[in-house]
């Protein structure tokens, strides 16, 4: 279906391609290694085309919103003339032509320079940004984990008992997790488990006994500090992803293969758990690595009610305080995070999966 | 797992038992009712909303002092009364208003660019299906929420600024769907006939390979309502959507945040209509996914 003058594009082996099913394998007979190495290549370059776009746009959509960084301090202040806000500008380097300021900003950029923060302190963003990263990366990370962990047999039973109790009750239950709103939920597990029962500290990260805790007892204190946030995360992505493992499955179950197995008279338990689940889960590699923007778009709110020192909470603060390069670095930090997924996304996709190599996709069902 | 589907339903269909296909019938079309009743009763609520309400959703009552103030709710006020003393069940429907607004508009403006980028995409083809597609890989590799919150907080939280800039960050998804029907479209019979009659590109995308990708299209964008709506609120709760005092029900959260330990009904009305309000959306579109073309499932 897919004519000869049409690109094969890197984006068709996602889930919304459904409707055209790529038929043709095109010619397998380049030999394998050649082909992968094609094929990074040229997701590379696209890579980077994509990441100077966000870059792009990120810039000017920052440097042509009206208002400047200098408004707080010079409007607001009655103290401050006309003259002192030229100054503040040449500070910041806000007097120069944008063209010029975002060949400068690249430049800089490239040797991991992002510009030091206009909030008092002045320090680099990258120091910022580091500081705050591993607990956003890490509490996304162990969530996901919980999620997979939890999502995937759901969706496997579901699958395999179709239209029986279990999946009806899990369908309910992933229709009401797409529709909760995160921060309700977030207020609702407050009022019940901080206010009313005082089982967990309602927002920070440490107690301030913290620094007198054994490990043990330092780990424990994380640990019920996290148990909140990790779970609205955790209930959050669930959803999502036990659909999509769910339709994936029947997909997969729906195959000749399947009938194959059954026919020579396997048991169910293989069936399910050895042929079809392989060929399932292909394509949530892919889902997995288009999800990242959203997780770390979602760790402002979460952060922000939890008041968690992370990655969101830090873009909140640098958002309503003008922070350019603070901004900067986080979009393009969290852009970069993106890709990166995206990219080892489909490398595994590519391993693991013998018909992508040829540049032919597979048609995969899934949710929206 | 289409053909799993149609050989059950085909094999049920031919039951000739009149209360099995009645148990059927619950159940393919019983989430549809759901949806239609949830969505139907967010959009009554908002054009009612003047008839409905029971006071100004704005206007203080100091006046009656402070006895009006976090009222748990009674026969008089549905909802029971804010801390400023102002009725919630008023303020809810003018909420539902607000999440109207948006997720339509903001849709309506997603759509129309998806499927027009995705039209000339899928049907042009070459160096403008490249670039066409390299920006939707730009925006979608974007953390979305990051760059919204970004212009929201530049330019003034305002239901228009709002609406338009969830709009502009949701097409990719509407376009990469009707590209790939596009371009499956555009090597049929029937547009190949219409390119010999000598019908212009322009003419043959709208009359013939427009109607065609409107189904799939349809279901990405109620699913997209449920989706804007949740981003709405989210703002709002950051305080950079609806500004005080007009409500919105993620504003309101946010005020009921303020007061969760003595005023439940602050948080839990507002949580509960964005709740039932993109559940109501989102079980519209699956079914209407499933009715209009089940190999989407």
């Amino acid at each position: 279906m897919a004519s000869k003058d049409s690109p094969s594009l890197p984006g068709s082996s996602l889930p919304e391609s459904r409707g055209v099913s790529v038929a043709a394998p095109g010619s397998v007979l380049s030999p394998r290694a050649r082909a992968v190495c094609r094929r990074i290549m040229r997701r590379l370059a696209l890579l980077i085309v994509v990441f100077f776009g966000i870059t792009l746009v990120s810039f000017s959509v920052i440097h042509l919103a009206p208002g400047s960084p200098v408004d707080l301090e010079t409007t607001m202040n009655p103290l401050a003339d006309p003259e002192a806000r030229q100054n503040f500008e040449k500070l910041y380097g806000l007097d120069r032509p944008l063209p010029e300021r975002y060949v400068k900003w690249v430049g800089a950029m490239l040797r991991l320079d992002f510009g030091v923060s206009f909030s008092g302190d002045r320090r680099p963003v990258l120091t910022i940004i580091s500081e705050r990263l591993p607990l956003t990366v890490s509490m996304n990370v162990i969530s996901l984990a919980l999620t997979l962990l939890i999502a995937l047999p759901l969706g496997c039973v579901a699958a395999a008992r179709k239209g029986g109790w279990f999946d009806r009750i899990t369908t309910i239950i992933v229709f009401i997790g797409f529709a909760m709103p995160g921060f309700w939920l977030a207020l609702i597990l407050m009022l019940h488990f901080s206010i009313e029962w005082r089982l967990l500290p309602l927002s920070g990260i440490t107690s301030l006994e913290y620094e007198s805790l054994s490990s043990w007892g330092k780990l424990m204190d994380l640990a019920r500090h996290l148990a909140m946030p990790i779970f609205i995360y955790t209930f959050g992505a669930l959803a999502g992803i036990s659909r999509f493992m769910r339709s994936s499955m029947l997909e997969a179950l729906g195959q000749d293969y399947i009938t194959t197995a059954r026919a020579k008279g396997l048991a169910e338990r293989v069936v399910i758990f050895r042929h079809a689940l392989r060929n399932a889960l292909l394509p949530l590699i892919t889902l997995l690595g288009l999800s990242l923007p959203g997780l770390i778009g979602g760790s402002v709110i979460i952060e922000s009610i939890f008041g968690l020192p992370g990655l969101g909470q830090l873009f909140y603060k640098a958002v309503m305080t003008r922070d350019y390069p603070l901004i900067m670095g986080n979009l393009v930090i969290g852009a970069f995070l993106t890709l990166a997924g995206t990219l080892i996304a489909d490398f595994c996709y590519g391993l693991a999966d013998p018909r992508i190599r040829s540049g032919s996709s597979g048609d995969q069902g899934g949710v929206a | 797992m289409s053909t799993l589907v149609v050989a059950k339903s085909a094999g049920t269909s031919a039951n000739p038992r009149g209360r099995f296909s009645l148990r059927r019938r619950i159940q393919r079309y019983g989430l549809l009712w759901l949806g239609l009743f949830l969505v139907g009763s967010a959009v009554a609520a908002a054009l009612l909303a003047p008839f409905l309400a029971v006071q100004d959703p704005v206007q203080l009552t100091l006046h009656q002092g402070l006895d009006a103030i976090f009222q748990p709710p009674s026969p008089a006020h549905p909802m029971g009364t804010d801390s400023l003393g102002r009725d919630v069940f008023s303020r809810m429907l003018y909420g539902a208003q607000v999440s109207l607004w948006v997720g339509f508009v903001s849709v309506g403006i997603a759509t129309l660019i998806g499927v027009t980028l995705g039209l000339v995409a899928g049907y042009f083809g070459g160096i403008v299906d490249e670039i066409i597609m390299r920006a939707v890989d730009v925006m979608l590799c974007f953390p979305s929420f990051f760059l919204i919150l970004t212009v929201i907080a530049f330019l003034e939280p305002s239901l228009v600024n709002i609406m338009i800039i969830i709009g502009l960050t949701s097409w990719m998804r509407v376009t990469r769907l009707v590209r790939a029907e596009t371009l499956s479209l555009r090597e049929r019979d029937f547009v190949a006939a219409a390119r010999l009659a000598g019908a212009k590109s322009s003419r043959i995308l709208i009359r013939h390979v427009l109607p065609n990708v409107m189904a799939p299209v349809l279901v990405s964008a109620t699913l997209g309502i449920a989706g804007a709506i949740l981003t709405e609120s989210a703002l709002s709760f950051l305080g950079l959507g609806m500004q005080p005092p007009m409500p919105s029900w993620g504003n309101m959260l946010l005020e009921g945040k303020e007061s969760l330990e003595i005023a439940w009904w602050l948080s839990f009305f507002p949580g509960m209509a964005i709740l039932l309000t993109v559940l109501g959306y989102n079980l519209l579109g699956e079914s209407l996914r499933d009715l209009l073309d089940p190999r989407m499932r």
